[in-house]
C-alpha cells in the first residue's frame, strides 16, 4: 500500500504552532504586567482612602483640643 | 501624549514602508500630527517621500551616534505633505558597528525619541528587515509594534523570529511593549493561497489582525515615482481607501482602549 500524501496546507505548517506558543508566552506576560498594574492601582486607591482617613481624624482632634 | 508605533518585520518587501507613508498620510488626513522615522539603511522611505539621502544633511544615523545632535534638528516636512520625517542615509548601516561600545545602545533611539511624545499623535518607525541593533532600538523606544505579514507563507517564519526578539526586548528592555496588530498585506485576489495565508493569521494571531486587509496594487509600486503617498496621487483608488480604514480603525481601537 503506498503511504498517503502528506498534509501540506498552509494551516499546518509548524511554524505557525511556533508564533503560537510565542504569543501564548507574550499574552501571558501582558496579563501579569497588567495584572500588575491593577495591583498598583488598587494601591493607590488604597492609600488615598486612608489618607483621607488620617486627615479626617486629625481635624477631629483638633476640633476636640 | 502621542504614540510611537514601530513597523517590524524579518522579512524585506512586506509593507513596511508602505504602510508607515500612507498609514501616516491617512491619519494626517484626520488632523492627527505625524511623524515617520525611516530606520532602515536601505533608505526607502526616504526616496519614496522625494528626500535624497545623498544630500541629507541631518540624518538618523547621526542623532544615534553623535550626543550633540538631537531629533528635532533632523526633522524634515515635505512642502506637499502634511508630515514630518527624519531621513535615513547609507550610513546608517554602520550604526551596529557605531553603538557597540556605547552604553545604553539598545536605549539610542529612545533617548531621543521619547520627547517627541508631546509634539505628535502618532511617530511610525520604519524599521529595517533585520533583528540587529537598530530593530532593537525601535521596539526599545516604541509603545507597541505593528507587524505587517505578506500573504506568503514564508513571512511566517520572519514572524517567528521577530515574535522572539520582541520577548526579549520586553524581558530586557521595554516590559510596557505591545502588539498594536498583524496586518495582511499583498493579498493577492487571484491566487487560494493568499486566502489560505490569511485565513491561518486569523487563526494564529486572533483579535490582533486588523479587520483592514490591504490588496497588492500596482498603485502601490508607484508611490517612489510619485514621491508622495498615495493618498495624494491616487486619492480614489483602492490603496487609499484601504490605508485611510486602517487608519480608522486604528484610531477606533484607541478609542476603545481609552
Amino acid at each position: 500500500m503506498k503511504p498517503g500524501k502528506p498534509d501540506r496546507s498552509v494551516a499546518k505548517m509548524d511554524v505557525l504552532k511556533d508564533i503560537r506558543g510565542l504569543l501564548s508566552a507574550t499574552q501571558e506576560r501582558e496579563d501579569s504586567a497588567g495584572a500588575r498594574l491593577r495591583d498598583e492601582g488598587g494601591l493607590k486607591a488604597e492609600t488615598a482612602r486612608l489618607e483621607e482617613q488620617i486627615g479626617f481624624y486629625k481635624e477631629m482632634v483638633q476640633r476636640q483640643q | 501624549m502621542g504614540k510611537i508605533i514601530a513597523v517590524a518585520q524579518h522579512k524585506g518587501g512586506t509593507g513596511k514602508t508602505t504602510t508607515c507613508i500612507n498609514l501616516g498620510a491617512s491619519l494626517c488626513d484626520m488632523g492627527k500630527t505625524v511623524l515617520v522615522v525611516d530606520l532602515d539603511p536601505q533608505a526607502s522611505l526616504t526616496v519614496s517621500l522625494g528626500i535624497n539621502p545623498l544630500q541629507v544633511e541631518k540624518s538618523i544615523h547621526q542623532v544615534l551616534v553623535d550626543p550633540s545632535v538631537d531629533m528635532n534638528g533632523a526633522i524634515l516636512r515635505r512642502p506637499t505633505l502634511n508630515f514630518f520625517v527624519v531621513p535615513s542615509d547609507l550610513d546608517l548601516a554602520m550604526a551596529e558597528s557605531d553603538l557597540v561600545g556605547k552604553i545604553g545602545r539598545e536605549k539610542a533611539l529612545h533617548k531621543k525619541l521619547a520627547p517627541l511624545k508631546e509634539d505628535f499623535d502618532y511617530i511610525f518607525i520604519d524599521c529595517p528587515p533585520t533583528l540587529g541593533i537598530l530593530v532593537v532600538n525601535a521596539l526599545a523606544a516604541a509603545d507597541s509594534v505593528l507587524i505587517p505579514i505578506q500573504c506568503e507563507p514564508l513571512t511566517f517564519y520572519g514572524v517567528k523570529h521577530l515574535l522572539q526578539i520582541i520577548n526579549l526586548v520586553r524581558e530586557e528592555v521595554n516590559p510596557a511593549l505591545k502588539i498594536e496588530g498583524v496586518l495582511r498585506t499583498m493579498y493577492d485576489r487571484r491566487t487560494k493561497l493568499s486566502g489560505e495565508v490569511s485565513d491561518s493569521i486569523k487563526q494564529t494571531f486572533g483579535a490582533l489582525v486588523f479587520s483592514t486587509i490591504i490588496y497588492r496594487h500596482v498603485k502601490f509600486a508607484e508611490g517612489p515615482v510619485h514621491e508622495i503617498p498615495i493618498n495624494f496621487y491616487a486619492s480614489r483608488s483602492d490603496g487609499a481607501d484601504e490605508y485611510r480604514n486602517l487608519a480608522k480603525e486604528l484610531l477606533t481601537h484607541e478609542t476603545r482602549k481609552a
